[in-house]
């Protein structure tokens, strides 16, 4: 009896380690796969469709991009125990996202081209703006998570990131170098158009190229 | 014995907390630093069109070990921008007695997406009665897969003809304040 039992063990052992390994070397037919019924299953989301809304002419020039990666932070205390004890929660956001700079040449006219003779030419750009600010979805990461921390609120730190994005890239004069390279750009296609001396100037911040 | 065995615990325990600590340290250091990564890049494309587009984002999550299900209904504004690399405009030729020109423009090219984050909303978010509220972090997932389907569905449109429409629209009236009179443009093949 007692060696019955003991064969019955080992016979099981064996069938649990090969059947783990057949798992494990992914060799398994798919009715087979436990994993299908008892695993964990990811989040998905149904089809949907994408509604066009609205579709709208441009005329922007993108001429610089400012990238960053940082963390947010926010700190709430609660409350617990009628007040007895307080906790500090806090709630970290690692954002990244892309601050993009350029000129908005719909506020570009005619009248701000001059030909001055047939080599010379003059125009006035607008001066360059922040065109968009991205921080999509995958641009987010929540690190730390203490307490309860509603939708609304973890919103709302994300929107500061794109605050705090723009407020990096006006400190590293992303704006400077976005008027610079307008007039580099402008330059070299006025020049193609056959004009050997072209005169750049950004508009309320006048800054002149001669070339 | 016991009193050696206690003072062994103690001290075990000690260690162990200060490890902990130490380990939050580094752990804070590194996630209080001002930046991680930061990078300017030169750009040159003009953007031509922008689509705007709604989507629904419906979430349900059920397991074989819970009891009742959790759906989540979200929706969102997604902005798409296209163009042309202004850099890589091409003249093919030009007249200036005739005041004619012609001009070769690249491919158009998406130049961004933008899902702003203010511009999520969640509509309806159903609960049983035995299950807990989606998380931060689950919620975090579902916009993150609704932004990949968006990613997918924008290719299938007709985005860059419009964009290569609206930019030989906007130099042809460009370039004529340049004193062309006639103004020809293609695109790259």
């Amino acid at each position: 009896m007692y060696k019955l039992i003991i064969r019955l063990g080992i016979t099981f052992l064996i069938l649990i380690i090969g059947f783990f390994t057949l798992v494990k070397m992914n060799i398994l037919p798919e009715f087979l796969n436990f994993s299908k019924y008892f695993g964990k299953k990811e989040i998905t989301i149904e089809p949907t469709a994408l509604i066009v809304e609205n579709v709208a002419p441009l005329a922007q020039l993108f001429t610089s991009t400012y990238y960053s990666e940082f963390p947010i932070s926010e700190t709430k205390k609660t409350e617990a125990l009628f007040g007895l004890t307080t906790s500090n929660n806090e709630l970290i956001i690692i954002a990244k996202g892309n601050c993009y700079a350029g000129t908005d040449l719909s506020k570009f006219s005619k009248d701000d081209v001059q030909i001055i003779d047939s080599a010379t030419c003059s125009i006035k750009l607008p001066a360059s703006e922040f065109l968009d600010v991205v921080m999509n979805p995958t641009d987010f990461e929540i690190y730390k998570e203490d307490g309860e921390w509603s939708a609304e609120e973890v919103k709302k730190l994300k929107e500061k990131a794109k605050y705090l994005i723009q407020e990096k890239a006006i400190k590293e004069d992303v704006l400077k170098k976005a008027d610079l390279r307008s007039i580099q750009l402008f330059t070299d296609l006025i020049k193609s158009l056959g004009y050997k001396n072209v005169i750049v100037e950004i508009k309320n911040n006048v800054k002149t190229i001669n070339t | 014995m016991k009193k050696i065995f206690l003072l062994f615990m103690l001290f075990s325990v000690s260690v162990f907390f200060q490890a902990c600590n130490k380990i939050d340290e580094v752990l804070n250091e590194d996630i209080n630093q001002s930046k991680i990564d930061e990078r300017m890049k030169n750009l040159s494309t003009l953007g031509t069109v922008e689509y705007s587009f709604t989507k629904t984002i419906k979430s349900s999550d059920e397991q074989f070990y819970t009891i009742g299900m959790r759906q989540i209904l979200m929706s969102c504004k997604a902005y798409v921008k296209a163009g042309v690399n202004f850099e890589k405009i091409t003249i093919s030729k030009i007249d200036k007695q005739n005041k004619s020109i012609e001009l070769l423009l690249p491919k158009a090219e998406i130049i961004l997406l933008n899902i702003p984050a203010e511009e999520i909303k969640i509509e309806i978010e159903t609960t049983g009665a035995l299950r807990s509220k989606f998380s931060n972090d689950e919620i975090q997932k579902v916009q993150v897969l609704a932004e990949k389907d968006i990613k997918k569905k924008v290719n299938d449109l007709d985005i860059l003809n419009k964009a290569e429409s609206n930019a030989s629209m906007f130099l042809d009236k460009w370039i004529r304040s340049f004193g062309f009179n006639s103004v020809k443009i293609s695109f790259k093949k």
